[in-house]
């Protein structure tokens, strides 16, 4: 362990790398996730079909490809957000983590309004609400309670796709563990361990958080 | 329900052309200028095979031996150096003409050769394993890898150097790179060089060279670093669009890798370098592989250590 | 049920459907001719860029490419269906003392990513262990704490009547487990054991990163060769997308033909939401 405790600067920063891509991770896909969603239930059937077309193209294809497309595809297109690189190449590793994790945000918020008892949708609709309320107002914070565990599975997996944007000029916890091993190849054991713990302690505080919810949503 | 059973039905019949596939031109495309093989577009040089070799207390050559074939860990990756071809699967680079070479002088045909791809982090384990009988993979000699494996050679000097756009006049060394974006491979050592010595150049880092190539080529960084060997493997498949700068800043001598302790097989792989060298066999791998790049290196002189 | 949020289009939301129809399909036809008059200037459309690909022997080295990666999914899910089983059966075991390992494992297993899990064998074993077992031992770890957990659900919801019944001709609780119980929980959550053969399908891609020549690894090689790595990358998504689609669609149909018999246990699973949750987690 001696290994890890020496180089904690490398370590932590690892672990803030991580830390990063999943939070902004987080942001992005609830947003786009729930976009998708509303896509894929609304009136108009060229809209449905445009979610249902997103969600199957993109789930079917692995995160690490979609990675290459960001870090590739993104600059030759001329998509570029800031001089700084650094930042440049957290933002097209997020947006890969977004495009892919949004998704099964969508399924998952998907099959959340489904558990929402008809006579509430129907309820709204008598009293006169348009489409965008009956959603806004009486399904989706409805189907909250039930979207909350399998929104949860959604993100702890994508806590630990953050592992491959390693590939795409992000320091995170993976990178600290490639350099680590590079420069201490007699300690690779503890090396290791030192990561998988990180990541079980990381998953663990989603975890518990995610409870949190479940316990509010379910109180509420 | 129609529509899923459209899907299916397409992307079944996409499957099954592939299964069939060959629905196209028959041979092989024509492979870029210096990418796979020739950079001369001459035909491959063949190497004398020598004739009952003999090799008395190396554990790796009775391996040899007893297998009727060499296994040699090679990088698949690096155009000119070590790439294979993506339609017949074979070898081809400096690297591969070295392995070929050092089979020759230990007596074994090109078709006695088994390469296994390999990649920086696990040329040691193979090693340790016995995974494979020697690495020929632009392979540095080092003090810590010393304490692992043993080296013959070098059979080649590198350097560290810049990859840069054929038009950029602004980097003219590794001093010149403030405010640059440089690109090179995580965890190697042309980029902890790079993030320890040269704070001023922002330092980008993906998992293959090939990537930070197509960025270089499309303008998202300045440079792409590492050993000059693979850089002029790069410039000879892009000459209209890629150079190498030339002002190498670390020397980096290729060894060829081998178990630790097998003192008789690194004499023999030491000798059959220095015979390359003498017989000019050395030189004409070079010419058929990094020669496209336009220069004309001295050969290094092998160290007994 | 999505019907049933709004209200039969009349005609001013039909016509409004129409111009969002209109915008939408506007708005698509818009990005892909701005990507494509991009990829054109940055040259990534010329001919020399794509013509490799209609060459045979670079079609019979993408299948042979493409062939590898299902030998990777195929060996790694076989394992993992066997792991989950396993692991499953421990965990419903009335033996405290299997119980309680096997929980404690499932839970532990599915914390790293499958990447780490790969590098354990990796660099844990010094090269002892070759690249392709590296990936599928990383792949087959993860997957069979899954499965476990799939299963497992699967044989809670099942009528505890069928376990009862198991015991009371005489069966021991494992054999109970292994001939009753796991079965019918291999049939009623084969829509979600499906959905995690597509993961495991999309994870083989990870095995690149330790170098192993699959799918992926051959387009950027051939990208490299050819230097045409954009175009390449493109073809090789294709390749998953159409592969994974195939296998999609066998789940929707499974899914459907076995919607009629097992609603029951099903809607019975419902508050904990099993196969919701382990579809959601299969990302």
């Amino acid at each position: 362990m001696q290994v890890i405790v020496d180089n904690l600067d490398t370590f932590g920063r690892g672990v803030w790398g991580t830390v990063v891509l999943f939070l902004w991770g987080t942001a992005g896909s609830l947003v786009f996730g729930t976009l998708l969603a509303v896509l894929r239930v609304a009136p108009s059937a060229a809209m449905r079909a445009a979610g249902t077309a997103y969600v199957n193209l993109v789930r079917n294809t692995p995160l690490t490809l979609i990675m290459v497309f960001c870090i590739l595809g993104l600059p030759i297109l001329r998509i570029t957000f800031t001089e700084e690189v650094g930042t440049q190449y957290r933002i097209y590793a997020v947006l890969a983590l977004v495009a892919y994790t949004s998704c099964f945000v969508c399924e998952a918020i998907r099959s959340g309004i489904n558990t929402v008892p008809v006579g509430q949708a129907e309820a709204a609709r008598a009293i006169g609400l348009p489409f965008g309320q009956v959603l806004s107002l009486v399904v989706l914070p409805q189907a909250v309670k039930a979207v909350i565990p399998p929104l949860g599975s959604v993100l702890i997996a994508m806590l630990k796709n953050t592992s491959i944007a390693s590939a795409a000029s992000n320091y995170e916890l993976i990178s600290a563990m490639r350099n680590l091993i590079e420069q201490n190849g007699n300690a690779v054991i503890p090396i290791l361990l030192g990561i998988t713990v990180a990541y079980v302690l990381l998953v663990a505080v989603v975890s518990a958080v995610i409870a949190l919810l479940e316990r509010a949503a379910v109180t509420a | 329900m129609t529509r899923n059973r459209t899907t299916t039905f397409a992307a079944t019949a996409f499957v099954a052309a592939l299964t069939l596939g060959a629905c196209g031109q028959e041979g092989s495309p024509q492979t870029g200028t210096g990418a796979a093989g020739s950079a001369s577009g001459d035909a491959a040089p063949s190497y004398a095979v020598a004739s009952d070799v003999a090799l008395t207390g190396s554990p790796t050559f009775d391996k040899i031996k007893a297998a009727g074939k060499v296994r040699i860990g090679v990088k698949a990756d690096q155009p000119g150096i070590g790439l294979k071809d993506a339609a017949s699967g074979e070898y081809a680079g400096f690297d591969i003409e070295i392995a070929k070479l050092m089979a020759a002088k230990l007596g074994l045909t090109p078709d006695k050769i088994e390469f296994t791809e390999t990649v920086s982090a696990n040329r040691e384990p193979f090693l340790q394993q016995g995974t494979v009988d020697m690495v020929v993979a632009s392979y540095t000699i080092n003090d810590k890898r010393k304490e692992v494996v043993d080296f013959a050679g070098p059979y080649y000097i590198a350097g560290q150097d810049l990859l840069v756009a054929k038009d950029d006049t602004s980097i003219t060394g590794v001093d010149a790179l403030a405010g640059k974006k440089v690109c090179s491979v995580e965890g190697s050592t042309p980029a902890t060089r790079i993030r320890d010595e040269h704070p001023e150049a922002t330092l980008v880092t993906f998992d293959t060279y090939s990537k930070c190539v197509e960025q270089l080529t499309s303008g998202s960084v300045d440079a792409v670093t590492t050993d000059d060997a693979i850089l002029r493997g790069y410039a000879a498949q892009q000459p209209d669009a890629l150079k190498v700068v030339g002002t190498p800043f670390s020397e980096e001598p290729y060894g060829i890798g081998i178990a630790k302790g097998d003192t008789a097989m690194r004499t023999a792989l030491n000798d059959a370098i220095e015979a390359a060298v003498s017989d000019g066999d050395w030189k004409k791998a070079y010419d058929f592989t990094l020669g496209g790049s336009g220069t004309d290196p001295e050969p290094p002189t092998v160290d007994r250590y | 049920m999505t019907s049933v949020l709004y209200d039969a289009p009349g005609p001013r939301a039909r016509a409004l459907n129409r111009v969002l129809t209109l915008v939408g399909v506007a708005l698509v036809a818009g990005v892909v001719a701005f990507v494509v008059w991009r990829l054109q200037s940055a040259l990534q459309l010329t001919a020399s860029k794509w013509s490799v690909f209609t060459y045979a022997d670079i079609q019979r080295a993408l299948f042979r490419a493409w062939w590898a990666t299902m030998k990777i999914a195929l060996v790694a899910i076989a394992l993992s269906v066997v792991l989950g089983a396993v692991l499953a059966a421990l965990r419903l075991s009335t033996v405290r003392a299997l119980r309680l390992p096997a929980t404690v494992l499932v839970q532990f297993l599915r914390a790293p990513p499958v990447l780490l899990m790969m590098f354990w064998f990796f660099y844990g074993a010094r090269g002892a262990v070759p690249v392709f077992w590296c990936g599928v031992l990383g792949l087959t770890l993860y997957n069979g704490a899954i499965i476990a957990e799939i299963l497992r659900a699967g044989v809670r919801a099942l009528p505890a009547g069928q376990r009862e019944a198991g015991l009371a001709v005489g069966l021991t609780p494992s054999q109970v487990t292994w001939t009753i119980l796991l079965p019918q929980a291999l049939r009623s959550m084969l829509p979600s054991l499906l959905a995690q053969v597509v993961v495991i399908l999309k994870d083989t891609a990870l095995i690149y990163i330790l170098g192993y020549s699959e799918l992926l690894r051959w387009g950027t090689g051939l990208g490299t060769q050819y230097f045409n790595l954009v175009p390449a990358t493109i073809v090789i998504a294709v390749v998953y997308i159409a592969t994974n689609s195939v296998v999609a669609a066998a789940a929707k149909v499974l899914e459907r033909r076995l919607s009629t018999t097992s609603r029951a246990t099903r809607t019975a699973a419902m508050p904990g939401a099993p196969a919701q949750v382990e579809s959601g987690s299969a990302v």
